[in-house]
């Protein structure tokens, strides 16, 4: 089998490596059990040598060095001690360069340099100079990187450190960071080269083993991050403007954007935030395509970890102005990267609004100018259309909302309506339902007129059509969400003062006016019960106040309630509107404004007469009709009489005959108010009683007629029940001998129909002569009322 | 096989929080790769060298994997008594530590646990009781069990004795190479296919 | 209008939903009254505008006696009643959020859970007075299968 696929290849050739490294290490350990010094280095380089080869991937690579590593430990320990091999350590450091092929030399001399340090016999920073000059020796990528990653892990405990051993005597934390500084910066170099070796079909495939070595390279920055005398001052003038300057230079993206993370990840949060400005200098010189925005909000999110993590910090943010630094460095990010996508500088800005709400809450100010950034980068360019960008500005225009649990703040956000306006028509009406949820969930109360006008700026892709999309489009079900929660949203408007209330319900009825047939039959009802509220609070304060400021009075506002039933007529929504007008005339008697409540029923009326057509909405308006004028108290005679007059008529006219007769019965209320100064005319409660009772007769006539049988007798037991009702109430026309008659009457029809038993009238009649019963039985004044009658 | 071989001892340290360097510490600095430093342990007279290996857990900063659990003499798992996931997460790090390394002998391999940051709020952020975590590690082969404080590294030094014992015990049951009987040393260096650097 | 989020979380408290009609439904699918048999109870549900006067106990006992049922459940006036009556119970649960009404002033939010137990029915009534939830507890037997009641 002469063609495998590569994966099976590596592995056979690791497996090579990893017996020619056992094999080899059978003999070194033999040599160092028997202080074979000569033998121990032969089979240590053989064993070395098979880190030489090229045929392996990163990661195979590693499982070998990490085999040689583990033996050269042993060697290590052998070479420690002098007296079993008898070799002093700088004999030994130069015994070992005879050894015959570079890298396996190389990575002896690292091992016995790490001991030559520890026995101190030489400077650790000349060895260290020495180490990381001779390791230029391997260029080959993959060998070198590991060669000097193997380097920083043997000095790493032997480096000139404050408090370290190794401290002292012209040995100083300076040449412990040059040293590191050295290697990181030819271990970079080696990494990004590599992307310039071998054949442009494998450019992938060796992308994909740079970006596995990666941290061979950062490791580098680790360990300069550990080292204790790398105090604020080493970071800011040395660490920091070294790194900085190779990682510029390198002009490699993934390079780049690695180490950033890199020096972010590994770098305590209080030198960031001292040296902030060299860090975010750095951010334009890099290659456009790096990936900055993650970067950033990484720093941006260990930041504002860090102020929260104690409240004493905050000065110190301060100080160094982090804001503005950030906010700077993003603007010329976004410069520098003109091709960044849009989504790209949205996502830096949520970043930063994200650190100012977290570090700065108080500061609205900063995040008005996040917002203003952000309005800049979108002006001048057609409304947003990718979607993940629209994604990211619904997170920036949110986030303020929720961490303020308040709408009221936003509203003071001068860029925050500018940032919506950007917003396409779909996407503002997503935003308007985040703003309108998050003011029902906080139960935030919006109590003045200029915040109702922003807020209603705001959501106006919800109270009227915008540009490009008429209401026909839209899903009828989202439509009626939207809608239900704009009326819900009426509710959380309120002032106490009822001047701004008059003003606030005035605000949006300027805004919701314009909102076209479909919408206002949803929102003109909860305004209509908004104003009703405030003439409530207003009743009994009647009467123009002169001055030159007319404070709100119940009769401005049932001027204003006019106008709003009114633009329904556009819908059209007459059953609406008579129900609306019906409530402002009852609001009206309780304000006892005669004229304004007859007004409003003049309008119920004509409504009635001219646009409720259909009979079923005609039997539920006249109920209606009847429910309401039977309450007023507020009318003269003449009025009540006009009033009572059309209602009866109007009942008397319904279509289906046991309408006619229930409408008829239920407007003998009209006439016997059971109030201590309510009307009582018995003679045309029995007249309407008398009226329903004969239509109930033609209505059975007719079923006669219709179907060869009576109809049910439920219209008769019904009457029957009402003349029981005036009967009881005193009504000296309703006698019991009226009742006994109508009672005999029922008895009868009853008898004579047999063959169309109805048990819902039957047991409807059953249960009134049982109450009939229960009435008799009760003793004292009504027992003896209903004691005449005889069941 | 010679005693003096067995003085350096290889341990692994895992877990969600790391245990970093000499001390634990309070502020976050990545570590990048696998990190080991040195420490010499006296145990019954003898001097140990232990090279401690830790990792903090970042996937991000681990790029080449773990080859390096292989050849461990022991594995001390970390959590943070005050997170709960990071004691649920030792089961996963234990499964993940033998997958990866797989020692000879699993069913015996010694872990160590540790539970950090006992003093973090005078111990009044504390979700994972002492008896719990004392019932997971009775539960996984009577695993010894230490705590210790973020600040001053209490118990760290009886950690370290139990490693060590632990570890030596562990590592005389060392894998035994046995070479072809043909010596194949000179052939071996032909088979690399490096270059002559 | 129809306001699908109401019924869905309506349903989230029982999924045996009821709905008649009230003043201000369009929709005609909603009955104007309804009859349920809940254990040995019959119970008749109407919104109450088209009882006329609004809210009268004597014209919702013949409505009670009408449907013939043992307790009548209706609404319209916001303002929560319960009255026992010759041959049974009528309660106005009152209204659940609290909404305006031309009828009541200052309407307190309530809501009733009925206990239907063999005979026996008791009613929990919860009323939200400044800012304090008030609960009520209402008992009703039922001495036969007949619609008689005793107090």
């Amino acid at each position: 089998m002469m063609i495998s696929n590569g994966i099976e290849d590596e592995e056979k050739w690791l497996a090579e490596g990893i017996a020619g490294i056992q094999h080899n290490a059978f003999y070194l350990h033999r040599a160092l059990d028997a202080n074979n010094l000569r033998e121990a280095l032969k089979f240590s380089a053989q064993l070395l040598s098979e880190l030489r080869t090229s045929r392996l991937s990163p990661h195979k690579y590693y499982e070998l060095y990490m085999r040689a590593f583990d033996e050269l430990r042993r060697l290590e320990m052998f070479f420690k001690d002098e007296d079993r091999h008898g070799c002093s350590v700088v004999d030994l450091y130069e015994l070992v360069q005879h050894a015959g092929n570079i890298l396996p030399r190389l990575y002896l001399l690292c091992t016995v340099g790490s001991v030559y340090i520890k026995s101190k016999e030489a400077p650790a920073k000349d060895v260290l100079k020495d180490l990381v000059e001779m390791c230029r020796a391997v260029q080959h990528p993959i060998r070198g990187l590991f060669l000097r990653s193997y380097l920083a892990q043997v000095s790493r405990d032997k480096l000139p450190d404050i408090g370290s051993e190794y401290e002292g005597e012209g040995d100083t934390v300076m040449d412990a960071v040059e040293f590191v500084l050295q290697n990181f910066t030819e271990m970079n170099k080696l990494w990004v080269r590599m992307q310039h070796q071998g054949p442009l079909r494998e450019k992938e495939k060796l992308e994909k083993e740079r970006n596995e070595l990666r941290d061979l390279v950062g490791k580098n920055l680790h360990v300069l991050s550990q080292i204790e005398g790398v105090d604020l001052e080493i970071y800011r003038d040395t660490v920091l403007p070294r790194v900085l300057e190779q990682i510029v230079n390198c002009k490699d993206e993934l390079a780049q954007y690695y180490l950033m993370d890199c020096i972010i990840q590994v770098f305590p949060d209080e030198y960031h935030l001292q040296t902030l400005e060299i860090l975010l200098g750095a951010c334009p010189q890099l290659q456009p395509t790096v990936d900055l925005k993650t970067v950033l909000s990484q720093l941006m999110e260990r930041l504002s970890n860090y102020a929260s993590s104690s409240p004493e910090l905050l000065p110190e943010f301060l100080q160094v102005e982090a804001f503005s630094k950030l906010s700077n460095a993003i603007g010329k990010v976004i410069e520098a990267q003109a091709d960044m996508p849009i989504v790209g500088a949205i996502t830096l800005y949520v970043s930063l609004l994200t650190f100012t709400l977290r570090v700065h809450p108080d500061r609205l100010d900063y995040v008005d100018q996040v917002l203003g950034a952000c309005v800049k980068k979108l002006s001048g360019k057609p409304k947003l259309e990718d979607s993940k960008a629209t994604k990211q500005v619904v997170a920036l225009l949110s986030a303020p909302l929720d961490k303020y649990d308040d709408i009221v703040t936003a509203l003071t956000l001068s860029n925050y309506p500018r940032v919506m306006d950007h917003l396409d028509a779909g996407t503002n009406k997503v935003m308007a339902m985040v703003i309108i949820r998050s003011i029902m969930k906080n139960k935030t109360c919006v109590s003045t007129s200029d915040k109702v006008e922003v807020l209603f700026e705001l959501i106006k892709g919800l109270i009227k059509d915008l540009e490009g999309i008429s209401t026909d489009e839209l899903d009828e079900e989202d439509f009626n969400e939207e809608q239900n929660s704009v009326a819900c949203l009426m509710h959380m408007l309120y002032n106490d003062d009822p001047e701004e209330m008059l003003q606030i319900i005035c605000t949006v009825w300027k805004h919701i006016k314009a909102g076209g047939p479909k919408r206002l039959p949803f929102t003109v009802p909860p305004l209509v019960f908004s104003a009703l509220k405030l003439v409530r609070r207003l009743q009994g304060q009647d009467g123009d106040v002169a001055g030159e400021e007319v404070p709100a009075t119940p009769k401005k506002i049932f001027q204003l309630l006019n106008q709003i039933i009114e633009a329904l007529s556009v819908v059209p929504s007459p059953e609406l509107a008579l129900r609306l007008y019906l409530q402002c005339a009852e609001a009206a008697n309780d304000c006892d404004l005669e004229p304004v409540a007859y007004e409003f029923f003049t309008q119920a009326f004509v409504l009635y007469e001219e646009e409720v057509a259909d009979s079923k909405a005609q039997v539920t308006a006249i109920h209606l009709i009847i429910g309401t004028l039977q309450r007023m108290n507020v009318f003269g005679v003449e009025n009540r009489d006009t009033l009572t007059h059309k209602a009866t008529g109007y009942s008397a006219k319904l279509l289906k005959k046991p309408d006619q007769c229930r409408a008829v019965y239920a407007c003998s209320h009209l006439f016997w108010v059971d109030d201590q100064d309510g009307i009582k005319d018995g003679e045309r409660v029995l007249l309407c009683l008398k009226r329903s009772l004969r239509i109930a007769n033609a209505a059975q006539q007719m079923a006669n007629v219709t179907r060869g049988s009576s109809g049910p007798l439920t219209l008769f037991v019904e009457i029957l029940n009402k003349y029981l009702y005036f009967f009881e109430k005193g009504n000296p026309q309703i006698t019991s001998s009226v009742i006994q008659g109508l009672i005999e009457l029922i008895k009868t029809e009853m008898q004579s129909d047999s063959t169309t038993a109805n048990h819902a009238s039957d047991a409807f009649f059953t249960s009134t002569l049982r109450y009939i019963q229960f009435q008799k039985q009760k003793g004292g004044a009504m027992g003896e009322k209903y004691d005449p009658i005889k069941l | 096989m010679p005693s003096r071989r067995r003085a350096l001892l290889k341990v692994i340290i895992l877990g969600d929080s790391g245990y970093v360097n000499k001390k634990f510490s309070n502020q976050y600095k990545a570590t990048i790769g696998a990190d080991f430093l040195t420490k010499e342990v006296q145990f019954e007279d003898r001097l140990f060298t232990l090279q401690i290996w830790d990792t903090a857990g970042q996937e991000r900063f681990q790029s080449l994997g773990v080859a390096f659990y292989r050849g461990a003499d022991c594995c001390v798992l970390v959590y943070d008594v005050n997170v709960m996931k990071s004691f649920d997460n030792l089961n996963n790090w234990r499964e993940e530590f033998l997958i990866q390394a797989s020692p000879s002998d699993p069913e015996n391999f010694p872990f160590v646990v540790i539970g950090n940051k006992i003093d973090v709020d005078g111990g009044n952020s504390r979700v994972v009781s002492e008896k719990k975590a004392r019932a997971w590690c009775a539960s996984k082969g009577n695993i010894p069990y230490f705590e210790t404080s973020a600040k001053e590294g209490t118990n760290v030094e009886d950690a370290f004795q139990v490693i060590a014992k632990n570890a030596l015990k562990s590592g005389e049951e060392e894998e035994i190479y046995l070479p072809d009987t043909v010596d194949v040393a000179s052939s071996s260096q032909q088979r690399s296919t490096g270059c002559e650097c | 209008m129809e306001i699908y989020e109401v019924h869905d979380y309506l349903r989230t408290v029982c999924p045996d939903l009821h709905i008649t009609r009230g003043e201000y439904d369009e929709d005609t699918r909603y009955l104007e009254t309804k009859t349920l048999t809940i254990g040995q109870f019959k119970l008749g549900v109407c919104h109450g505008h088209q009882v006329i006067p609004w809210g009268d106990l004597e014209s919702l006992a013949m409505l009670q006696r009408q449907l013939d049922v043992d307790i009548l459940v209706t609404g319209h006036t916001h303002q929560f009643t319960a009255y026992k009556h010759e041959a049974g119970v009528v309660i106005n649960p009152g209204s659940a959020t609290g909404a305006f009404s031309s009828i009541t002033y200052d309407v307190n939010p309530s809501f009733v859970l009925m206990d239907i137990d063999g005979l026996r029915v008791v009613v929990y009534v919860y009323e939200l007075i400044d800012g304090e939830v008030k609960v009520d507890k209402i008992d009703f037997k039922k001495t036969t299968t007949s619609t008689n009641l005793t107090h």
